[in-house]
């Protein structure tokens, strides 16, 4: 594989999307290649910023959205009279609150600001694994609960959760304890190993 | 799913985290009346204290999640405590001298995990320090000593990211920004270029305020 053709892929490999034969190969070439660990460094890391950045319109969007309605609504009264009772300030109000919930949708990648509550997309590669869960903070730390589906080479769920601060392990067959490995922050949890911590607060 | 687990989930539960802790360990754990009474006395002593009692009774939940023997839950229910000690009286210190602390128990939490992982309570001093000097909130200073501990995983010694975090504070730069900054540091290191000359530059670009210029420069130093 070619450094090219590692780099039209790399979003896709992040995403958990690539097949396991590309999985292959990608990492065989980054074995290699230092230049494209770099680049796959990068990206994780931009992934990382998308998930921290929450994206709220500015205060004037409202406004500035119903302003940009009203010229239309008097552009439109030229040309089709006909649906313009159809824009009305109510109808304007709920293609705002479209065109905000999908700023909001499509900015955050993995996390979808709800009220208060985040959904947050858990993934772990386990090819071997024939079952992964995640317990933590958030679950009373129960093994049973948020089982992990298996999707194109990766191990994955997304859960519902408030803004907190929570430890959390990934546990592969029902016996092996992991941190997640792509977390930012680890603790010790004093039973012999380290904590994934996920901060939902503080970023 | 349950409802009991939805309402993990989302925090709702209205039960006080010594009264879930109780119920949780009656139904879920083998341990007796008097093992559950020592754990709970812990818990009402941290409560009374004001550290973060809700996160020290996930770690008996983990513990207990665990199949760990009691000696060992309270060994690090013990050490947890410690530590939030520690960190509450750091946290209270600063507070006294002026720092704009929002969530003191999530401050206590973040800084008494941090330490606990080898963060050096110097850089934190450091960082309180600028933070009374430019208003900036507790929270967000535990947010930079965050990424210098994910940093330092990442091969950045405190060492060598302790003066650009606090140029980049007093500058009152985003982490998103620092870290950018910190990444041309770390390809610099790729490129075996000086690391001391290259520090000097980001460090003067900082002030500077210029991204670019910090770019150029290391750039015209990998040329030589």
């Amino acid at each position: 594989m070619k450094c090219r053709n590692l780099q039209s892929l790399i979003q896709k490999y992040i995403d958990g999307e690539t097949t396991s034969q590309q999985n292959r190969f990608i990492e065989a070439h980054l074995r290699s290649c230092p230049s494209c660990r770099l680049e796959l460094s990068f990206w994780k890391e931009f992934e990382i910023y998308a998930k921290e950045e929450k994206v709220l319109p500015p205060s004037n969007f409202t406004q500035n959205i119903l302003q940009k309605l009203e010229k239309v609504q008097a552009q439109e009264k030229y040309k089709e009279p006909i649906f313009l009772p159809a824009l009305s300030l109510g109808w304007a109000l709920i293609l705002v609150a479209a065109i905000i919930t999908s700023i909001s949708l499509s900015a955050s990648l993995i996390m979808k600001p709800r009220a208060s509550v985040v959904t947050v997309r858990f993934k772990v590669s386990a090819p071997e694994a024939s079952s992964v869960s995640v317990a933590g903070d958030f679950n009373d730390w129960d093994t049973c609960t948020h089982r992990l589906t298996r999707e194109a080479g990766y191990w994955k769920t997304s859960i519902r959760l408030k803004p907190g601060r929570y430890h959390y392990m990934f546990i592969i067959d029902g016996e092996e304890w992991i941190p997640d490995p792509e977390a930012n922050e680890y603790v010790d949890n004093g039973y012999g190993s380290i904590n994934a911590v996920l901060d939902l607060k503080g970023t | 799913m349950t409802a009991s687990s939805v309402q993990a989930l989302t925090g709702a539960s209205k039960e006080k985290p010594v009264d879930d802790i109780a119920r949780f360990l009656k139904e879920k754990s083998s341990f007796t009346e008097e093992q559950i009474n020592t754990l709970i006395c812990r818990l009402r002593e941290a409560e009374a204290e004001n550290l973060p009692v809700s996160h020290l009774s996930n770690r008996i939940k983990e513990g207990v999640a665990k199949k760990r023997e009691f000696s060992d839950i309270l060994q690090v229910l013990d050490r947890k405590i410690a530590q939030f000690r520690e960190a509450r009286n750091l946290v209270e210190k600063f507070a006294r001298k002026g720092m704009i602390i929002k969530e003191k128990q999530y401050s206590i939490h973040v800084l008494g995990e941090l330490l606990e992982m080898g963060y050096p309570e110097d850089d934190f001093i450091n960082l309180a320090n600028i933070a009374i000097l430019r208003k900036i909130k507790c929270e967000d200073i535990l947010g930079m000593a965050k990424l210098q501990m994910e940093l330092q995983r990442k091969e950045f010694p405190f060492s060598e990211t302790r003066e650009i975090i606090t140029a980049a504070i007093l500058k009152k730069m985003k982490p998103p920004s620092i870290k950018s900054i910190l990444r041309l540091l770390r390809d610099a290191k790729i490129r075996g270029l000086d690391i001391e000359k290259v520090r000097k530059i980001v460090i003067e670009g900082i002030e500077k305020n210029n991204i670019q210029w910090i770019k150029n420069n290391i750039n015209t130093l990998g040329s030589k």
